[in-house]
């Protein structure tokens, strides 16, 4: 376990290195210069491009962009977006909302999707299935956004419950939160119907299985024998499902925010690319990665956990 | 292992009641009934707070509230005009000599920190913002506009040359509380003042400006967060939530607290219209811009005021555009000129705004010491006149017909051939969208095919945005940029379409034109309206001549202001607006 553990996040460097280093070199061989500005004199535009060693040979560059995040956590700054500004710092400012909006999220979607799963699965072919199926048809094919819409206009103009917009200068976690509940149920609602989908699958062909069979031969009750073993064995497939979702935390969802006024992480990669704020742009490309590859690694240890038939490493 | 499941669900448990308790309880609003709150929005949050180095005018919100420039606009008694009164400064300017003014700095103007502003607290401030390395966007602001400062621009543009030294810029401190302006061109004392009100010319706070400098001095972080920056105005800046909101407070010592009425400034950033619709709707803002979407649901409420704005939208044409045969053909711009239905595209696409096939904006000329604007004015009837005698508004298809053919002919192109003309707009621009989409029919119908529109979304990407990429494979794009100095110099509104202007969003040039705007621009003219005037005429009439671009639709402002508002102007005045930040909340 513990080799497979350490090959595993060997891997993950590796990986994680070469995609920083095609970022870098992709980003800065695009054609958009870092300083456009025709109204400032080529002198100064040299000026400020040496400040950022950008007058340097690209290998030159590479080896400054490598050391600066290694060993000073470095990315550089912003020149467009937040001009100035440490571009750690313009992450780390709008990592946190759209963490607690999107964690919450999925501390609603997975239980309630397993729950919703389960009894879709329990009462197959009967009216709570037929029920759950249409409303995970309808949660998986309409977009977040429309139900945060239709959300903020039931509950902050309709029926005055919950606040129009995210309140960052709340004076309690408290009032804060209510100000988020409205966004995390909007984007709980799709990851909740995938897990329910999934698991409904799962379950229902794990239930006519011959070792549940036996379970129930050997005694256990119906509820035993699918919590033990059904619900256990179903849970693997979902884990896969769910690496999206985790990734998706620190991802941010750009309409979403935009709707209530959340400052995330939606849309910043696309902003940056767009205004050619090629350091923001890299360090983004990174930090998406970094998340994405931590939740795959997590997933590949926890598959143990969940079904400890599952050998990892493939040693006996 | 079952114990560690069970403390999970436990755990997962707990938080979702704890989700639901926290999400159901409380109060919606938590605000003392007592303080008078006025409740307005941006559209996007200002992306630093520095005012040397940003383009974008939501920065001037924060600065008004919580800075303190030299000079404010003070709306009259009668609400019906408005004068300078002074900030920082301790009364008007005071004429030396034909160009050289000297300004008092009020003895108890302090930072918001307890510290002094003085003399050299502004000359420091103007230094760095002229500073020719630290190269800031605005430095032009000061340099000039109402009035030239000697040298300003010369000093800021060297590079680093150091051709011009800081003592011949003509900015100078006399004494601790005196700093003298040398002019390049006589001026008024309203037009001293008129330089000093934006947020650029503002004071920066030394300490922090140097803190946040690099090495080389290329770059500071000044106000790039709120601890990194310094407020001397009537509101302390409390919060500043980056993207979500700012709150600011009122700053009882401020030398002119008494003209200020509300205890609290709340500014949502709201870049979503339904929610804008739905705090206005739910009596949560205090104001109000409704979009074409939703202004026909508000033109006749009686709290909706209107005015023309300083934007006239046009449409650049690319004149080099290596697809397209005709592309540089002036009959081909003026086919387009004359092709476009402005009325439909005016009352039914844009909503309520004001078709025009002339440039020169509705508000330009309205500071000049008449108050006549050029619109108004016979020359400006003469070219609108002109335009009218093609059609409505410009608009004449058998003309733009006409046109077209002669650019296939000269082309070398049959009528049977069919050019594919690029519409290129930003996605979320709907207006611009669907003008584009309007116009694929017309211009199949009018140009009897041989003419398609491709209407292109840049994706997020601004269309000026686009074309800086290189990109020349685009016809037609949708535009507009406004020059407040246009207000009082009504020529000043075709600035960036001149040749010489370095960030000009259009490609195509006039020596003409060019050479029109150098005699509109001459200094004998500041003071001859009326010959300025007529040489702006002249200057438009180039324009439509050349089909410089193809001006569209005269952008109309509507605002609505919340019922507990009560505005200290009755109606619209240009250069202070509705005097909005004078205001004050009754019951």
């Amino acid at each position: 376990m513990l080799k497979y553990t350490l090959r595993r996040w060997g891997a993950m460097m590796l990986t994680m290195f070469i995609i920083m280093s095609l970022s870098f070199w992709i980003i800065r061989l695009m054609p958009q210069s870092i300083f456009e500005n025709p109204e400032v004199a080529p002198e100064i535009q040299r000026l400020l491009e040496a400040e950022m060693h950008l007058d340097k040979p690209m290998w030159v560059q590479y080896y400054y962009f490598l050391r600066g995040i290694i060993t000073e956590r470095d990315f550089g700054r912003s020149v467009k977006l937040r001009p100035g500004m440490e571009v750690f710092k313009v992450i780390v400012s709008r990592i946190k909302p759209s963490m607690v909006l999107n964690f919450f999220s999925l501390i609603l979607a997975i239980p309630a999707g397993i729950i919703l799963g389960t009894i879709a699965a329990l009462q197959r072919n009967k009216w709570p299935d037929n029920l759950i199926s249409f409303l995970v048809v309808i949660f998986i094919s309409v977009p977040s956004f429309v139900f945060g819409a239709v959300l903020q206009y039931l509950f902050t103009f309709k029926f005055p419950i919950f606040p129009t917009l995210y309140n960052a200068s709340a004076s309690s976690f408290r009032e804060m939160f209510r100000s988020l509940t409205l966004p995390i149920i909007a984007l709980a609602l799709g990851p909740a119907a995938t897990i329910a989908r999934y698991l409904r699958g799962e379950l229902i062909e794990t239930l006519n299985s011959e070792f549940l069979l036996l379970a129930r031969t050997k005694g256990l009750t119906r509820t035993q024998a699918v919590v033990r073993h059904a619900f256990r064995n179903s849970l693997v497939p979902i884990a896969n499902t769910m690496i999206p979702m985790i990734t998706g935390i620190m991802g941010g969802s750009l309409v979403i925010e935009r709707i209530f006024a959340v400052p995330g992480m939606g849309g910043q990669l696309v902003e940056s690319i767009v205004v050619g704020d090629h350091f923001l742009t890299v360090a983004l490309l990174i930090w998406y990665s970094a998340i994405s590859l931590i939740t795959i690694f997590i997933v590949d240890i926890s598959y143990g956990l969940i079904d400890p038939r599952i050998r990892i490493g493939g040693e006996k | 292992m079952g114990n560690v499941r069970r403390s999970v669900a436990l755990i997962v448990a707990v938080i979702m009641m704890a989700t639901l308790l926290a999400a159901c309880g409380g109060k919606t609003t938590q605000q003392e009934p007592e303080l008078k709150v006025f409740r307005t929005y941006l559209t996007s949050d200002c992306p630093i707070l520095n005012g040397h180095d940003s383009v974008e005018s939501s920065l001037q919100v924060p600065h008004d509230y919580c800075s303190s420039p030299l000079y404010r606009v003070y709306p009259n008694e009668d609400g019906k005009g408005y004068h300078y009164i002074g900030d920082l400064a301790e009364g008007m300017p005071i004429q030396i000599d034909e160009y050289n003014w000297q300004i008092k700095i009020r003895k108890e103007a302090k930072w918001h920190n307890g510290e002094p502003i003085n003399a050299d607290t502004i000359i420091y401030s103007w230094k760095m913002l002229l500073d020719p390395i630290l190269a800031n966007q605005m430095a032009d602001f000061l340099a000039t506009g109402s009035i030239t400062i000697v040298n300003a621009r010369e000093y800021q543009r060297q590079g680093t040359e150091n051709t011009v030294a800081w003592e011949d810029v003509g900015i100078k401190k006399i004494d601790d509380y005196t700093i003298q302006i040398t002019t390049a061109y006589p001026n008024t004392a309203e037009e001293v003042c008129a330089q000093f009100v934006d947020r650029s010319t503002f004071p920066v706070y030394q300490p922090y400006y140097e803190a946040g400098m690099n090495e080389s001095r290329t770059q500071t972080t000044y106000g790039t967060t709120l601890d990194e920056w310094m407020g001397c105005g009537p509101y302390f800046f409390k919060k500043w939530e980056f993207g979500n909101m700012h709150v600011y407070e009122k700053n009882p010592d401020h030398w002119l607290a008494d003209l200020f009425h509300y205890d609290r400034v709340e500014v949502y950033i709201v870049p979503d219209m339904n929610a804008r619709v739905q705090m206005w709707e739910s009596g949560q803002l205090d104001y109000f811009v409704p979009d074409a979407n939703t202004i026909d649901r508000y033109i006749n409420d009686p709290r909706m005021v209107s005015y023309e704005s300083l934007g006239v939208d046009h449409i650049d044409i690319n004149c080099k555009n290596p697809t397209n045969p005709i592309s540089g053909l002036i009959e081909y711009r003026k086919a387009v000129y004359h092709a476009i239905d402005r009325e439909t595209v005016a009352r039914e696409i844009y909503g309520h705004m004001k078709p025009t096939g002339t440039y020169v904006n509705g508000q330009a000329g309205i500071l000049s010491p008449s108050g006549l604007t050029y619109r108004e004015s016979e020359y400006g009837k003469a070219v609108t006149e002109m335009v009218n005698q093609w059609g409505p508004y410009g608009y004449n298809p058998e003309l733009a017909l006409d046109y077209m053919k002669q650019a296939f002919a000269k082309a070398g192109l049959s009528d049977n051939d069919v050019i594919t003309l690029k519409w290129i707009c930003e996605g979320s621009d709907v207006e611009a969208k669907a003008t584009g989409e309007f116009l694929m029919e017309e211009f199949e119908r009018i140009f009897e095919g041989r003419i398609k529109l491709e209407v292109i979304s840049t994706a997020g990407m601004s269309a000026t945005q686009f074309k800086r990429t290189g990109d020349d494979k685009w016809d037609l794009s949708p535009n507009q940029w406004t020059r407040s100095l246009s207000r009082k110099f009504p020529y000043m509104c075709f600035y960036y379409y001149l040749s010489t202007y370095a960030t000009a969003p259009n490609n195509y040039f006039d020596e003409e034109f060019d050479a029109q705007y150098a005699v509109c621009d001459a200094p004998e003219l500041k003071n001859d309206y009326d010959r300025m005037l007529q040489e702006t005429k002249k200057l438009e009439e180039i324009y439509l001549e050349k089909v410089i671009h193809v001006p569209t639709v005269q952008r109309v402002v509507y605002e609505m202001f919340s019922d507990r508002v009560k505005l200290p102007v009755d109606r619209y005045i240009p250069g202070l607006g509705w005097g909005t930040i004078y205001g004050d909340i009754v019951k």
